[in-house]
């Protein structure tokens, strides 16, 4: 099992550099020039020429490739070419809500599909079918559609919830978990369903193999069956999609951010996107393709720990 | 041998064999046939073609220009001028969604054709060639999947803001990712067929395989991601429309309108709904199509067709199938029998009347200490009888007649009074030794979990009883074997496994259901010698139901052939081998090749066996029979005691036993080698 | 058995690697056989024998580490070379599972015309040729408009003993090819294969586990084990009187349709069990 983990972390590292590689690449051959962006019209040639050495521009691709990639291996991101401000630091303020959004949702998502898939895989009947349309629907429903009806549901006409802002953990644990009930329900919509369905199908595909029946013949009650041996297998293709859902409301806090003005990394991505603001695109991309190579990385090692034959593999 | 000639001149005289009337012979690839019976899938091709077709033909269709505005009706709701209402500059809203589904769903359509033309071919090559090829394709892959799409696509259009199409490009070789992975798997299932295998032993090479075999078998598969990817597309360009990328204003774009939408909501919340309802149908209908095409793929192609699981009771008609003329087992005649089982009938829903008759009235007891071998061929009913001695009905059937066993009647039972039984008192082994244990849990804590189950004791003595219970089975270093999980254990191992586990209720009766067809022969005899040795130390009772003549030989006191759920031949075992008094038993032994003279054609039984369901009104095995006549098709045989405890279903014993007589003695007598 | 005196089949020491990951394993080990023309020469042993890589050696179908395989004196690989259709001209299979043989989603005749794609006849004489075939194996002709899954297991079997036939080959491999299927059809197929065999001279190498059917279709019989040959020699020899211990394991091991036979075997392991467990005990 050590060696797993080794390996895989092995695995992951050189995955960081070939995406952050391919995204500098991609971003530094977009025309367009954040110089003049950040002069503004009216500039002279002179201001232009100076400003573009000063950021480092006039270097070839490479050399500006070597240079963040440095400046990278000894704890800084640089800084943002509009407003000077670290990268690292930016990015470390934002960190919370992007975080707290990602792991919120994660967290219902598997709790509500869990429960859900269970319900309806030990009963068949018309719930099962249900849940099916249900997670097509889930997912077909646009999060920034569901959110801005959530928040003119719930926030505006029913005034229960804040309709956007953020207030940090710092302030006030209520408020923060305030900011955040709409905004995670939004982004859940999506996992919850798929992940309801991913166990249900699991666990009716368990509970329709050779050694359930052999334990319901041995004379095992239900129960039991039900619990400790089919869910304990049935856990191995639902942790996957677990994590697969994970990366994709991940993604999906960007427009999330958007609709409920929630200062995380989204926004800000979209902030420097329009700006072509590279030492902050390149550590946003870094960011994130950090968080799902992790949140991948637990799903693995998860995967590993529950199935025997990952977990003795020589 | 002057018997064996009228059986070949028979087998000759009936010339090739007939095929088995099957289904209707249509296209298989008619999968668009079986698409259409589902209902949800068909609606959902009309939504999704309607929506297509409206949004192409928008021009003719809107009643409205994109940009047309009317002045003082702004922000209006759904009315007969306007049957979507109008936003903030009083622009029809229909009109300007029919024209902006354009921009969209042709990105979309983009970006689905690069990730499935990519997919497709990385996911066959992949899937196909392995190997180098391979590793460096799933390499690809996990890159591609670690890429934050959102992010990169937002970077992407910021450069080209006036539309979406250039941001499509990348999308689509991220969303490769996914139907790469998917297609290698089904590609590589496909791979491990045999007929790939005989095309090319046939000389094909591989790019012949792969147009011929692999593609079309996938092209299922195909659709299905097709449909996954376009549902992602959709709802990714409409997210950076949303985010006012890719869009040129005043030109409409679903996503677009649903940021205009939210900014209006005060003054007309109805704005939201239609804007944001566009994109939803459109991606629902792609998810659902894609639904019933992978349902109708598993149809066609077979697999598990998931049929509901009625749990009905066995209808009236049932009780005509108990025969009147069958000899009533008298349930109080058999002193020390520990299972009696009187005209046990198993069926499932199917067939044209709605009902499958497996198995049609078996009879026999088993007596402590002593072993019964149910022997037949595939589809007789000995699996579902074996089953059925549990109580346990075939999957989604039922089960009638009577098992009685300590005075309990396990034929209805409900769950509790069967699980007094079950395991304590009348246990399993089956097939399939290796799946039949949870993969996920040791050998010795299954074990355990058991003794715990039956025995109630404390978790440190059912340890050590199971300990026990491994070296009751012959196992080496039972403390070592009792760490391993399943997937450690040869398959033999694995047997003595379940029959430790068998043993650990102490039960009086062990049902077998092929125990040992899966192992190897050296196996199977160590294993049948354990089970041999196990009963003469605890006097247990033993079913054994097998296909293998041999396997009978060693093992059992009694023998019931069966044929076509029925009990054709019963009696004790001397008398079955070296006196069959059916026709189907005496050529199944005679066809066995160690019978008969090396080199020479076998004496073989010409036909197959009758499907359920399609068994003949008569005797059911008279269309194969040599001796069969008028008499033998025109009513049900009865199943009659022709010799003291030695039952038969045929009419027609003289002739068999004169042609037996006839022949020489030596093919039977010595029967040694 | 043939009047040629040069075999038409002649393996020599060869050897199958296989590699996962890091670990190597040897399926096969040095082994030598020969096959003369109108022989039957039957491959036995329990499972991980390698008597299927054996067979996908010499198809082609599993890539060889060591040693030369040659039909009718040339190298198998040089047939090759030479086009594609050479080697399916002389030498053709039969596999172990009838349902896993033949495309669920194409007719009969296309599974049939498919060894002569790369032979390049033309239409009219690969559909004669396809009726032909189906009737020499005991099916109706009109079988070759239907689909494989209206077919039971030993007609499929059939079916792909007939595909086999298609080319007219010397030599047929058959890898399990009884295996699946009941008793009653089992006779019935061997019946097939014997009359194909004096009706078109063929030879078979018919890897098979059931010694019954081995010893009344082989003339001679190699026994394999973890990849090495133990034994081998006329059938009636190897199989009535064997040299090497694990071979007489493996034919008293065989169960045989007779219970005065069988159940003196059985009370002897049982004995032999007793007296283990005292010893332990």
């Amino acid at each position: 099992m050590a060696l797993y983990v080794l390996r895989r972390l092995a695995l992951a590292i050189p995955l960081l550099f070939i995406v952050s590689i391919l995204t500098f690449v991609m971003v530094a051959l977009i025309p367009g020039d954040p110089a003049v962006r950040i002069l503004g019209a009216g500039h002279t040639l002179a201001q232009y020429h100076a400003l573009d050495r000063k950021l480092g521009l006039t270097q070839p691709i490479l050399s500006q490739y070597w240079h963040w990639l440095d400046r990278l291996l000894h704890g800084s991101l640089g800084s943002s070419l509009f407003t000077q401000q670290s990268v690292g630091s930016e990015i470390s303020q934002r960190l919370g809500v992007t975080l707290s959004l990602v792991v919120g949702s994660t967290l219902l998502s598997l709790i509500i599909g869990v429960a859900l898939g269970i319900a309806t895989a030990v009963r068949q009947g018309a719930l099962g079918r249900v849940i099916d349309t249900l997670s097509w629907v889930g997912f077909a429903i646009p999060n920034f559609w569901l959110g801005l009806i959530l928040i003119e549901l719930l926030a505006v006409t029913a005034k229960l919830l804040p309709p956007s802002g953020y207030v940090p953990l710092g302030q006030s644990v209520g408020a923060w978990l305030k900011s955040l009930v709409l905004p995670v329900l939004t982004l859940s919509a999506v996992g919850a369903t798929g992940v309801a369905k991913q166990t249900r199908d699991s666990l009716g595909d368990v509970m329709s193999s050779e050694f359930i029946s052999a334990l319901e013949i041995a004379g095992l009650p239900r129960r039991s069956v039900v619990l400790c041996h089919a869910l304990r297998n049935a856990a191995l293709p639902t942790v996957t999609t677990v994590g697969l859902f994970a990366v994709a409301m991940l993604g999906g806090t960007i427009l999330v951010e958007q609709v409920f003005a929630l200062p995380g990394l989204g926004s800000l991505a979209v902030q420097a996107a329009s700006d072509h603001d590279l030492p902050v695109i390149e550590g946003v991309v870094l960011t994130f393709t950090l968080i799902v190579v992790v949140v991948n990385l637990v799903i693995d090692l998860s995967y590993a720990w529950l199935n025997p034959r990952v977990r003795l593999a020589a | 041998m002057s018997a064996i000639a009228p059986i070949e001149a028979e087998a000759v005289a009936r010339g090739p064999e007939p095929p088995v009337p099957g289904p209707p012979s249509g296209r298989p690839g008619g999968m668009l046939r079986v698409l259409l019976r589902k209902p949800l899938g068909v609606v959902a091709l009309i939504v999704l073609g309607g929506i297509v077709i409206a949004c192409a033909a928008a021009p003719l269709l809107a009643p409205y220009g994109p940009d047309a505005s009317s002045l003082g009706r702004e922000l209006a709701g759904p009315g007969p001028q306007h049957l979507l209402g109008t936003d903030e500059l009083g622009r029809d809203i229909l009109s300007r969604l029919l024209y902006g589904g354009r921009p969209t769903l042709l990105a979309a359509a983009e970006a689905t054709a690069i990730a499935l033309l990519l997919g497709t071919l990385l996911g066959t090559v992949s899937g196909y060639r392995r190997g180098l090829a391979d590793r460096a394709i799933s390499l690809w892959s996990d890159v591609l999947l670690t890429m934050p799409v959102l992010v990169v696509l937002i970077v992407v259009v910021s450069v080209f803001p006036a539309s979406l199409y250039p941001a499509m490009i990348p999308l689509g070789v991220m969303l490769s990712a996914p139907p790469t992975r998917v297609l290698r798997a089904v590609t590589l299932a496909v791979r491990e067929e045999l007929y790939i295998d005989a095309a090319r032993v046939s000389g094909l090479s591989h790019a012949q395989i792969v147009l011929r075999h692999v593609l079309p078998r996938i092209r299922g598969a195909i659709v299905v991601q097709a449909t996954l990817v376009g549902a992602v597309a959709v709802v990714m360009a409409s997210g950076l429309a949303f985010l006012g990328f890719g869009v040129q204003v005043p030109a409409p774009s679903w996503g677009s309108m649903v940021a205009e939408a939210a900014s209006y909501y005060q003054q007309q919340p109805w704005f939201l709904v239609p804007t944001g309802g566009a994109i939803a149908l459109t991606v629902l209908s792609l998810g659902l199509l894609g639904d019933a095409v992978r349902d109708a793929g598993v149809e066609v192609w077979g697999g598990a067709t998931t049929t509901p699981q009625r749990r009905t009771r066995p209808g009236a008609h049932l009780v005509a199938l108990n025969k009147p003329h069958e000899p009533q087992r008298d349930p109080g005649r058999g002193g020390g029998a520990l299972l009696v089982v009187s005209n046990l009938v198993a069926a499932v829903p199917g067939g044209e009347s709605g009902e499958l008759t497996l198995v049609d009235g078996i009879s026999f007891e088993l007596s402590a200490g002593r072993t019964l071998a149910i022997v037949g061929e595939s589809g007789c009913g000995k699996s579902v009888t074996a089953r059925a001695v549990l109580g346990a009905p075939p999957r989604g059937g039922w089960l009638a007649g009577s098992v009685r066993f300590g005075g309990l009647e396990l034929i209805g039972a409900s769950r509790g009074e069967l699980q007094t039984v079950r395991g304590r008192r009348i246990a399993f082994i089956g097939q399939e030794p290796t799946a039949s244990l949870d993969p996920t849990q040791s050998v010795g804590s299954g074990l355990a979990e058991l003794v715990r189950l039956y025995s109630g004791c404390p978790r440190a003595k059912a340890k050590r009883r199971a300990l026990e219970l491994l070296e009751q089975v012959r196992i080496n270093d039972p403390a070592r074997v009792a760490r391993l999980y399943p997937h450690q254990i040869s398959g033999g191992m694995a047997q003595r496994v379940m029959i430790a586990r068998a043993l650990a209720g102490q039960p009086e009766v062990l049902v077998a259901d092929e125990p040992t067809t899966a192992l190897d022969v050296t196996v199977q005899a160590d294993i049948l010698a354990l089970l041999r040795s196990l009963q003469l130390s605890t006097q247990i009772a033993i079913l054994l139901v097998t296909h293998d003549w041999g396997v009978v030989a060693g093992m059992a006191d009694e023998v019931l052939v069966m044929y076509a759920g029925q009990t054709v031949e019963q009696g004790p075992a001397e008398a079955v081998f070296h006196s069959p008094r059916h026709p189907y038993s005496d050529l199944l032994l005679r066809s066995n090749p160690y019978r008969a003279a090396p080199g020479m054609r076998l004496p073989a039984i010409p036909g197959t066996v009758p499907a359920p369901g399609r068994w003949p009104s008569g005797c059911r095995f008279a269309p194969r029979c040599p001796y069969a006549l008028e008499s033998c098709t025109a009513a049900p045989i009865p199943l009659l005691e022709t010799a003291k405890g030695h039952y038969s279903r045929c009419v027609r014993i003289d002739a068999l036993q004169a042609a037996r007589a006839a022949e020489a003695p030596t093919t039977e007598t010595t029967g040694g080698r | 058995m043939g009047a040629e005196k040069s075999p038409l089949l002649e393996v020599r020491d060869l050897s199958v690697t296989f590699r996962r990951g890091r670990h190597t394993f040897k399926a096969l080990n040095g082994v030598s056989l020969e096959v003369h023309h109108g022989e039957v020469v039957a491959v036995v042993g329990e499972s991980g024998a390698g008597k299927s890589t054996l067979g996908r050696a010499i198809l082609g179908l599993v890539a060889v580490s060591a040693g030369s395989i040659r039909l009718e004196g040339e190298d198998i690989d040089r047939i090759r070379r030479r086009g594609r259709g050479e080697l399916a001209r002389r030498l053709q299979a039969v596999f172990q599972d009838p349902y896993s043989s033949l495309n669920p989603v194409r007719r009969v005749r296309w599974a049939l015309a498919e060894p002569l794609l790369v032979q390049r006849l033309p239409r009219a004489e690969i559909l004669a040729k396809t009726s032909s075939m189906l009737v020499r194996v005991g099916l109706p002709a009109d079988a070759a408009e239907r689909y494989p899954r209206e077919f039971s297991g030993g007609q499929r079997q059939r079916i792909a003993i007939a595909r086999a036939l298609m080319t007219s080959p010397k030599l047929v491999i058959c890898d399990e090819a009884l295996s699946a299927l009941d008793l009653s059809v089992q006779a019935q197929i061997v019946n097939l294969l014997l009359d194909l065999r004096s009706e078109l001279g063929l030879s078979y190498l018919f890897i098979a586990h059931d010694l019954a059917v081995v010893r009344h279709l082989a003339d001679r019989v190699i026994v394999l084990r973890a990849g090495e040959i133990v034994e081998h020699g006329p059938v009636a020899q190897v199989c009535c009187a064997p040299m090497h211990p694990y071979t007489r394991a493996l034919m008293s091991a065989a169960p045989v349709p007779d219970p005065r036979i069988e159940q003196a075997r059985l009370s002897e392991r049982v004995a032999t069990l007793a007296k283990v467990s005292t010893a332990v005990l």
